[in-house]
Parts: C-alpha cells; sequence; structure tokens
C-alpha cells in the first residue's frame, strides 16, 4: 500500500508513448523505457502590479511567478496556470525544502528583478500577492537502454515536453 | 532662451510621445509589459544596439581623434567595428548557459559563484562602479557640450543642466529608453552623421579629393601612424587600439549581462549579421568627419566639437538642432543604463551582501538613487575644474574595465582550472597596470598601448595567481562541462536541451538516486 | 586607391570586409543550430 496525498497537479500533455517516440526519433540508435513519473514542486504567486505610470498597463496588470519548491529559483509564468486535485502516490513527490513565507519572499524579489532588468527602472510597482498555490509538475525519467556508456537519461516535463539529461 | 533650446525640448517631447504609444501598444497584459522588446523583429533590434552604443564618445571623441591623429584614428574604428560580432561569438552561447546553471541575475554576482569566493565579488564590485562612473562622467562632458552648442550658453551652465536633466531621468525611471524611441533615436542620428559626411565628400571632392586635401596640409595624417608618425613603427600601440573595442567589451559588466539575458538564439542570429552591416556602415562615418574637419575647420578650438560645428555649417539652424537633440538624448540614454548597473552593482552586489544583509527593497532603491546623485554631483565638480576630453575618459575608463573584467570572464568559460586567486590577481594586476600605464604615460617609454599592456599584466597575473590557489570545486567543474556544451550525450538530443531545467534535473536525480554521469552508472 | 598610401590601404580597407565574413560566418553557424531546434519541434507536434 502506498499513501496518497491529495495536491494541485496537472494535465499531462506527454504521454509515455509520446514521449518515446520524440526522444526515438531525435536519438535513432537508443530505444528509451518511460515508465517512471515524478512530481515536482512548484510555489505558484499570482502579482496584483500597481499602476505607477503611463507606460505600465491600465490597471496594474498582473504577474504570474513560480518558484522551485527545492532550489528556489524563480520564473515567470506567461498564463494563469489551470490545475487540478488528484490523489498522488507520496513516494513519488519531491519534498519542498522550505516554507511559504521564504517562497513569497523569493517570488516578489524575482518579479521585481525582472522588472527592474528589463524595464530600467530602479523603483518597481508596488505588488500584491493574489492568489497563491502550491502545485507539483509531472515529470517522466526517460531511461536510454543501450550499454554504457552510451547510456543516458534524461528527464521530460511531462507538460511542456522540455527534456533536461539527469 | 534661444529658438534650439525649444527644438530641444520639442524632441524630448516627441520621443516621451513615442516611448508612451508603443509601451501602451505593447503592454496590453503584465506578461508583454515584463517582457519587453520580444516581439521586435531581428532588424530593429540591430538598429537599436547600434542607438545604444552611439553615445557621446561617437559623436565628440571618436571625430576629435581623427581631427588629431588623422587616418591612425581608424584603428579604434576597425576595433568597433567587430567589437559586437566577437564579443557574441566568443561569450555568447558558453556564458549564457553558464550564467543559467550557476543561477547568477549580476554579473559581478556571476563571477562570484563561478570562482566561489567572495572576495572576488567584493573586489570586482568596487573596480567596476568606479569605473562605470568613470565612463558615465565622459557622457557628462559630452551632453554638456552638445548642450553648449544647442542653447548658446557657457560650458559650465551647460553642463550642469545636462546632468541635472540626465540624473533626474535616470531617478525618475528611464521611460525614453523604450526599444521604439531608441529605433528613433538611431534613425535620426543615423541620417544626420550620413548627412554630413555625404555633404563634406561632395565638399571635399570625395574620399580621393578627401585625402588629396589631407596631403595638402601634412601628409602623416595620411599615415597609420599617426599625424607626425608620433608612433612611427609601434605596433604595441596599434595592436592596443585595435584590441580595446573590438575585445574589449568582453570586459564591460553592463554589455556582459546582456548575455545572460538572451532568451533565444532565433532572432540573435539574424541581430548579429544585421549588427555586422550596420556597424561596416557607421562605425568609421563619425572619423571620415573628422578628416572633413581638418581641412573645412581648420581654426577649430576644441576637437570635440567637430560634430555640432559642421551640423550648423551644412545644415539650416533647425535640422542642426534636431541632430544635436538626437545626440544629447541618446548620450541621456546611455548614461542612464550605465548609471542604473552602477547603482544596482552597488547596492546589490556590495551594500546588500557585504554592508546590511537585512536591507529593505526600499532601503536599497535609496542607496541606489543618493549613489547616482553622488556620482552627479562629483562628476560636475570634476567637469567644471578640469574638464578632460571625452575621448581620453572614455578609452581610460573602457580600457582599465576591460583590463579588470575581459580575463576572469573568457576564463570563467574557457579554462577549467581557473580558480579565485587566479582571478583576484587578474582583476587588480590588469587593472593597476591599465591605471598606472596611462597615469605613467608607460606607452611612450614601452611603445606599448595601455590597453595591451594591461591585457598582458592580467593574462600573466591570471595564470600565475593560479598556482597559490585551489582548484574549482566538483560542481563548478561540472557546470564548466556543460556550459562547454561537451555531454556524452547524441547531438540531436543536447541541442535541444532545455537548460533551464538544469535546476529541477539535479533534483530529480538526487531524488530518484540516478546518478549524473552515465559512465560510472 | 582614394589618393591614399599603399600601406594604409592594405592595412585599413580589408577590415570592413573581414568583419562582414565573420558576421555572415557566425549566421550560418547558428542558422544551422535553429534547424536542428525546428527539427525538433516540428517531431514533437507531429507526434502528438
Amino acid at each position: 500500500m502506498t499513501t496518497t496525498t491529495l495536491v494541485k497537479t496537472e494535465t499531462i500533455h506527454y504521454d509515455q508513448d509520446e514521449v518515446k517516440k520524440v526522444l526515438e526519433t531525435l536519438d535513432e540508435s537508443q530505444l528509451f523505457e518511460v515508465n517512471q513519473l515524478v512530481f515536482y514542486p512548484y510555489y505558484f504567486f499570482e502579482c496584483q502590479l500597481e499602476r505607477k505610470s503611463l507606460l505600465q498597463p491600465k490597471g496594474g496588470g498582473k504577474a504570474g511567478c513560480a518558484v522551485d519548491g527545492v532550489n528556489k529559483v524563480g520564473s515567470l509564468v506567461d498564463q494563469s496556470p489551470v490545475f487540478l486535485e488528484k490523489e498522488l502516490p507520496a513516494s513519488d513527490m519531491i519534498p519542498v525544502t522550505y516554507d511559504w513565507e521564504e517562497a513569497k519572499k523569493a517570488a516578489i524579489d524575482f518579479v521585481r528583478h525582472s522588472i527592474t532588468y528589463r524595464m530600467k527602472v530602479l523603483a518597481p510597482p508596488k505588488m500584491t500577492i493574489t492568489r497563491a498555490e502550491l502545485f507539483y509538475r509531472p515529470y517522466w525519467i526517460a531511461e536510454g537502454q543501450s550499454v554504457p556508456p552510451d547510456r543516458y537519461t534524461l528527464t521530460v516535463d511531462a507538460v511542456s515536453g522540455k527534456y533536461h539529461p539527469l | 532662451m534661444n529658438q534650439d533650446a525649444i527644438i530641444f525640448i520639442i524632441y524630448l517631447l516627441i520621443l516621451l510621445t513615442i516611448g508612451l504609444y508603443f509601451s501602451r501598444k505593447a503592454s496590453k497584459s503584465a506578461d508583454s509589459y515584463l517582457l519587453g522588446d520580444r516581439n521586435v523583429g531581428p532588424a530593429v533590434t540591430a538598429f537599436t544596439m547600434q542607438s545604444t552604443s552611439m553615445s557621446g564618445f561617437m559623436f565628440m571623441g571618436g571625430p576629435a581623434m581623427a581631427f588629431q591623429q588623422g587616418w591612425y584614428a581608424i584603428w579604434y574604428a576597425i576595433g568597433d567595428a567587430g567589437g559586437g560580432i566577437v564579443n557574441l561569438s566568443v561569450l555568447g552561447k558558453r556564458m549564457r548557459r553558464m550564467s543559467e546553471i550557476l543561477q547568477a541575475l549580476s554579473p559581478i554576482e556571476y563571477l562570484e559563484k563561478r570562482y566561489e569566493s567572495p572576495a572576488v565579488r567584493i573586489v570586482g564590485g568596487i573596480i567596476s562602479i568606479i569605473f562605470l562612473f568613470a565612463y558615465v562622467f565622459a557622457q557628462f562632458i559630452a551632453s554638456g557640450k552638445a548642450l553648449e552648442s544647442l542653447t548658446g550658453l557657457p560650458f559650465s551652465w551647460a553642463l550642469i543642466i545636462g546632468v541635472s536633466v540626465i540624473i533626474a531621468y535616470t531617478v525618475v525611471g528611464g521611460y525614453l529608453a523604450v526599444v521604439w524611441t531608441d529605433f528613433f533615436q538611431a534613425i535620426v542620428m543615423l541620417l544626420g552623421v550620413g548627412g554630413i559626411l555625404i555633404m563634406g565628400l561632395i565638399h571635399v571632392g570625395g574620399l580621393s579629393g578627401l585625402n588629396a586635401a589631407l596631403a595638402d596640409i601634412d601628409p602623416t595624417y595620411l599615415s597609420i601612424w599617426g599625424q607626425g608618425l608620433e608612433f612611427y613603427g609601434q605596433w604595441g600601440v596599434v595592436l592596443g587600439a585595435v584590441l580595446i573595442y573590438s575585445i574589449g567589451y568582453m570586459g564591460l559588466p553592463h554589455v556582459v549581462v546582456r548575455h545572460m539575458s538572451i532568451r533565444s538564439t532565433k532572432s540573435v542570429k539574424s541581430a548579429i549579421l544585421w549588427t555586422s552591416i550596420y556597424n561596416q556602415l557607421f562605425a568609421y562615418s563619425p572619423y571620415l568627419v573628422g578628416f572633413i574637419g581638418i581641412i573645412m575647420l581648420p581654426t577649430l578650438g576644441d576637437p570635440e566639437m567637430v560634430i555640432p560645428t559642421l551640423a550648423y555649417t551644412f545644415f539650416p539652424g533647425l535640422f542642426a538642432a534636431i541632430l544635436l537633440s538626437a545626440i544629447m538624448a541618446a548620450i541621456m540614454s546611455t548614461s542612464d543604463s550605465i548609471l542604473m548597473q552602477a547603482g544596482t552593482i552597488l547596492s546589490r552586489d556590495v551594500y546588500h551582501r557585504f554592508i546590511n544583509k537585512k536591507a529593505g527593497h526600499g532601503q536599497l532603491v535609496l542607496v541606489s538613487r543618493l549613489c547616482i546623485l553622488l556620482a552627479g554631483t562629483i562628476g560636475v565638480i570634476v567637469a567644471i575644474n578640469e574638464p578632460p576630453s571625452v575621448f581620453t575618459l572614455v578609452v581610460f575608463a573602457f580600457g582599465t574595465l576591460g583590463n579588470s573584467f575581459l580575463v576572469p570572464y573568457v576564463c570563467s568559460v574557457y579554462w577549467k582550472n581557473a580558480n579565485k586567486i587566479g582571478v583576484l590577481s587578474a582583476m587588480i594586476a590588469g587593472g593597476a597596470s591599465h591605471i598606472l600605464w596611462t597615469a605613467l604615460d608607460w606607452q611612450s617609454a614601452t611603445a606599448i598601448h595601455p590597453f595591451l599592456g594591461g591585457l598582458i599584466v592580467s593574462i600573466a597575473a591570471m595564470i600565475l595567481g593560479n598556482f597559490f590557489g585551489s582548484p574549482p570545486s566538483d560542481e563548478i567543474q561540472e557546470a564548466f562541462y556543460k556550459a562547454r556544451g561537451t555531454h556524452k550525450l547524441p547531438k540531436n538530443i543536447d541541442k535541444n536541451v532545455a537548460r533551464d531545467l538544469a535546476p529541477e534535473a539535479s533534483s530529480i536525480a538526487d531524488f530518484t538516486g540516478y546518478n549524473r554521469h552515465p559512465v560510472k552508472g | 586607391m582614394f589618393q591614399l598610401p599603399v600601406e594604409t590601404f592594405w592595412l585599413i580597407v580589408p577590415w570592413p570586409f573581414i568583419w562582414l565574413a565573420f558576421g555572415i560566418v557566425m549566421y550560418v553557424v547558428n542558422k544551422r543550430d535553429d534547424k536542428r531546434e525546428e527539427a525538433y519541434e516540428n517531431n514533437a507536434k507531429k507526434v502528438n
């Protein structure tokens, strides 16, 4: 019996077969086994930006920011993501390494930094957090099947299809 | 207030309107507001890059050098014409990957993380702040000169007004610096300088007529060794003059930071092509205008006024005023970027990191603003009492930054075992030798340009100092291999790896127990 | 040429062409990389 927890997660856009197919077209000499799914935690925040000058969009606009729940790395999120609630096996979920307060601080810091760098404004607008969620994004583990040293393993983001070697 | 001053104000208002119009149009959502110019085509991007580098140096310093030295000055133009391409090709992708892996946000933080030493950050931070400000002082002086010829006010008043405008503009928010205003600016300036060049060439009988007339005045203007063959046979001087702007860009924190924020290579490739074309057309023009100045303005007192003076000679007052306004606005935009960068380095990399770790965001903004204000005040005082020439000051500041940071940045992605002691020695020895070489005029004694001298010392210090440091940690060595792109992965797979997933991948590997080295497993 | 001394002409005039050639080479190299990327994206779409 594995214990499960009810958490927010995202819909899988790339299933096992698709991932396998794409990778095998890219590297024709290798067969892949794609069985394991791990869930990676992110804190998601939606910030409401206060409108400070004429240059900013009316009403101030919103910015989405996701902070990696393990390494505290921020990234801007283009659209408001849709989450679904699901029971996930606890053994496949990577635990977060810090709490909401820290995550919030990291997110605000990151959005501010992005504004300062991209827009060349010294004092970015004030922001308030309008939505905060913890969600788990599914990642596939794709194992190459050749013999070492040609063998390698990738992790594939099941939502965007992006991958990175492990 | 005279007519030209009014034109200048109207010009600034037009820029503001363009900036407002396009940013509002572009900012339907907060995302496009944040992500800015992602949707601008490569030609516009390249043009914009052009206009941000067209600063006081290009319109005042370059022509002045040409006016004094003749064709020797073209060595600087040659370096400048290739600098952007060299910079992108050498550091471009590797540095982007490395800063992603290290998760560094500022160019100085990047050095600290790569070389695993807070001392690198503090030394780097201090050097970059001082010399970025020196670089901005040159822009201040140029702004004083531009306003002097626009308004007819005495230099000291023009300088105070110019610097106040720049500081106010930076502290309020740099709203003119939107891609489309930069684009508009670039067109006005290129048409302006191109116009002066064409009118001038017609006047003196084309390039051949120009050279013939120069030879009549003094045949050594046509030599590559400087007027009066000042640097005859001194290849060390010529090489330094070419290198400073061709490879020196790789040592400028405010330029290198661009590699760290490149999002996609797709628009970059066309931008490289466009830049290399524009540069060949325009990097040389201000210098050629300087040559025309030798013939047409034999009595000119201040060589840096070649372009403003010729503008009023060839064009009706209105057009000349518009061109000068554009130059002034370009100076504002360049100063703004540099001041911002220096202010951010001071508040984030020095104040927040070492002086007050608990400083809130508001306090950091205040620190950068005070620092910019202080720089403005010092700049005005120095410039009024003893204004150095724009050319000298830019070459000095640019050279010191280049000599301090070029070796550290290049080694960070090309030399696996480069360590903190090596880098600290390279930064300090490189910067210090450039300062001494310039201040004590070692160029005349050694026949070697200060930039080349500093570069050699910096490389030597890097190699020597490296013996005394411990090699980088395993994580950094691994990051180095990754940034180089030498995985044991098939090429097709490797090309498409999403580098931004690096932190996730490393945590997933820890979690699942997959070893990161396929060979060992 | 252009009334320039031979030395000046040959040391100066080739540079714009050298830089231009360098820019074109870099463009081609980057374009090749981008093509690989596109090929991957198209593949991913087809599979969908």
